[in-house]
């Protein structure tokens, strides 16, 4: 397979125009099917790199020889993040592609430092990592990264690895191999970030760190969504446990009294007071031996508060703190919402099918 | 022969309002001569229960609980939803959320307004009970105003002034509007002064809360106002009658609901008036008054025996007098009627406190003898179904298991 043409109208916000020029120049060998490498050393990897090179040696038609011979500097020497050739192998068959991405260091706090950011080209990728052209600053090996690639319609889907080398190559542009791993790719694995319950505390959280996901939500490689919204403990956030209770004194100990509507002389009173030895008896017409249904009906009558004695109120709904024992109205309830992240991430294998 | 009988109410009601009108402005006069300008008394405070019981009222509840709310210091406010399939009950409770003292009972059922108001009183503390109709919308200091009256032990119960909030909307409304001044605002004043009031009205009545303990609170309506009243004259309270202390109520657009309410009011009239509370008339019972009486006599003479005897009388004249006379004499009735009418507006414009609504409903005045026809029409149509079928007691006003369970007057 061809690697992926590079559209001569695409323009990459913030990439060097010289790159692009680079990029966009015709290959002379163009490949006829897609190159498949074992990468099995470090040497293999950097010939095949060097092969994708030569499609960009033709200067393009309107850049200056002498400023593209000013352009290039002299190739660096590589430098290796691991001390043994193993160490730095990125495992399974490369891809090869041209696709522009960006590349984000991430800093020891883990979070991404948007103002260091560099374009790049994705020129290959395998199941493990991917390797990235740029021509801008060199990143030292060991240094995680969160990439960018742009895909369809300039959407852009991300992933994180770490550094395992970078180096000059002949054409004095940068090349980095990316292994994918490290505290972020964990991030951009999953689809969608659920938040989790802490059963001691009784309060929601989310399993990273929140300046992190913030950080990443500023790229645009996850978005904040809304998954329910629960009442919470306007002290401490915690759940609370419901019941109807007094509105004075918050009590839940609260007995209902049972009314009768006694419907010939519209009279309404408590069941005591029709109680007598002999039956229901209404107090206001003297009817005895009344008889649900034809002769009265029951209603619920007021709320008594056993504790603090007041009656005649409607109930009210009072939650219960599982952490702090803060019993408050469900009124002053604080409403949370529960936000997950989905990840807006990189499907390697989606890639390599189109490499 | 035919004028002074077709003008018995519209003359009877300018002569006595007008003897009323020419004492008190002789009285003010002298007053303001010798005192001065009198300021109004509020050093009585009981304290007071609010009821505010209505049906299907969520639009219109908060509006009634806000024009109520801590406009008197020692209130206690319960509204009562009678089984609204609208959302009153959450209005109420949402309202009473942010508003100490306030008390939503609801239930389930329906089970009529008299055991709707019934429902508090096992729970009010409070020495007056208050009723308000959730439609209603309460002047500024009416509770104050309503409740003074109850320093003198005699007075068991006290009317508010009943006036319509939407008198504007069309001629069903406007004439309903200068009828409320008329009968409700000029004609209480008259009936208190007399000792003859019988009935506080259910948009705004004052009750004494002992003796209403004692009554087991209201029966079963339609008319249950009327019915309560009676009972407190009968128990030989006064009732008071404060035209201050005013309510704005919403009255029927049409008149066709007007038709409806106003036949509710003609069964109540017969059902307490003329078969429960019979025996007001009898001199032999224990608690005969002469007041209560002469109440009960003009009612039954105005209300029932010249609507018949009217009808019996336009028979004899189409029958009896050629129709030159007839024509001649209704002209003339109609002339000296609106002039009644004319003398009623500026009585009603001397105690008013709304002057100009009270000047441009007297615009009205040439329309009034129509007006009252059709009432008086209304009148014959309500009691004579009353009296014959018991109407009443099969009107949906009271829920099905409600009234047959009731005692058919």
């Amino acid at each position: 397979m061809h690697p992926t043409p590079f559209p001569a109208d695409l323009t990459i916000i913030g990439a060097d125009p010289q790159l692009l020029r680079e990029l966009r120049a015709p290959e002379t060998p163009a490949p006829t099917t897609r190159r498949r490498h074992q990468s099995s050393s470090v040497e293999h990897s950097t010939a095949e790199c060097s092969k994708f090179e030569t499609t960009t040696d033709s200067p393009p038609t309107d850049q200056p020889a002498h400023s593209q011979s000013t352009a290039i500097p002299s190739p660096a020497p590589i430098r290796m993040a691991f001390e043994t050739p193993e160490q730095n192998l990125r495992h399974g068959v490369r891809y090869e592609l041209t696709l522009p991405a960006i590349c984000y260091p991430v800093s020891v706090s883990n979070e991404v430092d948007r103002s260091a950011s560099i374009t790049a080209i994705v020129a290959n990728v395998s199941s493990s990592g991917l390797m990235l052209v740029t021509d801008a600053a060199q990143p030292y090996p060991g240094l995680d990264l969160v990439v960018g690639v742009e895909r369809n319609q300039g959407q852009f889907e991300f992933c994180a690895g770490t550094v395992l080398a970078s180096k000059r190559n002949s054409r004095g542009l940068i090349e980095i191999h990316l292994q994918f791993g490290g505290y972020m790719n964990e991030l951009l694995l999953s689809e969608m970030i659920f938040p989790v319950l802490d059963r001691t505390r009784m309060q929601f959280g989310l399993p990273f760190s929140e300046r992190t996901l913030a950080s990443l939500c500023k790229l645009g490689a996850m978005a904040a969504e809304t998954l329910d919204v629960v009442v919470v403990c306007p002290h401490c956030q915690a759940l609370p446990t419901l019941r109807d209770g007094c509105s004075l004194c918050l009590s839940s100990n609260v007995t209902t009294s049972k009314m009768i509507h006694h419907f010939a002389c519209a009279n309404v009173d408590f069941l005591e007071k029709f109680e007598t030895p002999a039956g229901l008896c209404c107090q206001k017409c003297r009817t005895r031996n009344l008889i649900i249904g034809s002769d009265y009906e029951y209603l619920e009558g007021p709320q008594t508060c056993q504790d603090c004695g007041k009656s005649h109120l409607e109930t009210i709904q009072i939650g219960h703190c599982l952490n702090c024992e803060h019993r408050f109205p469900l009124a002053t309830a604080k409403r949370m919402e529960i936000v997950g992240y989905r990840v807006n991430r990189l499907d390697t294998l989606a890639l390599i099918d189109s490499a | 022969m035919l004028i002074p009988f077709l003008l018995l109410d519209g003359l009877r009601y300018t002569a006595v309002n007008g003897t009323m009108c020419l004492f008190d402005m002789l009285r003010d006069s002298w007053r303001w001569l010798t005192v001065g300008p009198v300021e109004e008394d509020w050093s009585y405070c009981p304290s007071v229960a609010v009821m505010i019981v209505g049906l299907n009222e969520g639009d219109t509840i908060k509006h009634a609980l806000a024009s109520v709310y801590d406009t008197y210091p020692r209130m206690e406010l319960f509204v009562v939803d009678d089984g609204s399939s609208d959302d009153m009950a959450a209005q109420a409770n949402a309202f009473a959320q942010d508003h100490p003292g306030v008390t939503v009972l609801s239930r389930k059922l329906r089970g009529g307004k008299s055991s709707a108001m019934n429902m508090p009183l096992p729970m009010i503390t409070s020495e007056i009970v208050v009723v308000i109709d959730s439609d209603s919308h309460l002047a500024e200091g009416a509770i104050w105003r309503l409740v003074q009256p109850f320093k003198d032990p005699a007075i068991g119960a006290v009317s508010g002034c009943v006036s319509a909030r939407n008198p504007y909307v069309n001629l069903c409304t406007f004439m309903q509007a200068l009828e409320y001044r008329r009968s409700i605002f000029i004609g209480r004043i008259l009936c208190s002064r007399l000792g003859i009031l019988g009935i506080v009205s259910g948009a705004l009545g004052a009750f004494r809360k002992s003796t209403l303990d004692k009554f087991g609170g209201w029966d079963v309506g339609p008319g249950e106002d009327g019915d309560l009243t009676l009972k407190f004259r009968k128990a030989g309270y006064k009732i008071g009658f404060v035209p201050e202390a005013s309510c704005l109520t919403n009255v029927p657009t049409t008149f066709q609901a007007l038709t409806k309410q106003r036949r509710r009011w003609e069964w109540a009239a017969i059902t307490f008036e003329c078969r429960k509370h019979v025996d007001v008339g009898n001199p032999f019972v224990k608690h005969f008054r002469w007041n209560n009486f002469f109440m009960m006599f003009e009612r039954w003479l105005f209300s029932v025996f010249c609507v018949y005897f009217s009808v019996v009388y336009v028979a004899y004249m189409l029958i009896a007098i050629d129709s030159r006379t007839i024509l001649f004499s209704l002209f003339s009735f109609y002339l000296l009627y609106v002039a009644c009418d004319f003398v009623q507006s500026i009585i009603v414009l001397y105690y008013s406190s709304v002057k100009r609504q009270d000047c441009l409903l007297a615009l009205a005045a040439p329309l009034v003898p129509f007006y009252y026809a059709y009432q008086k029409c209304v009148t014959l149509y309500a009691i004579t179904e009353e009296i014959f079928t018991r109407r009443s007691f099969r009107d949906n006003f009271v829920p099905e298991r409600v009234r047959n369970a009731t005692w058919h007057w």
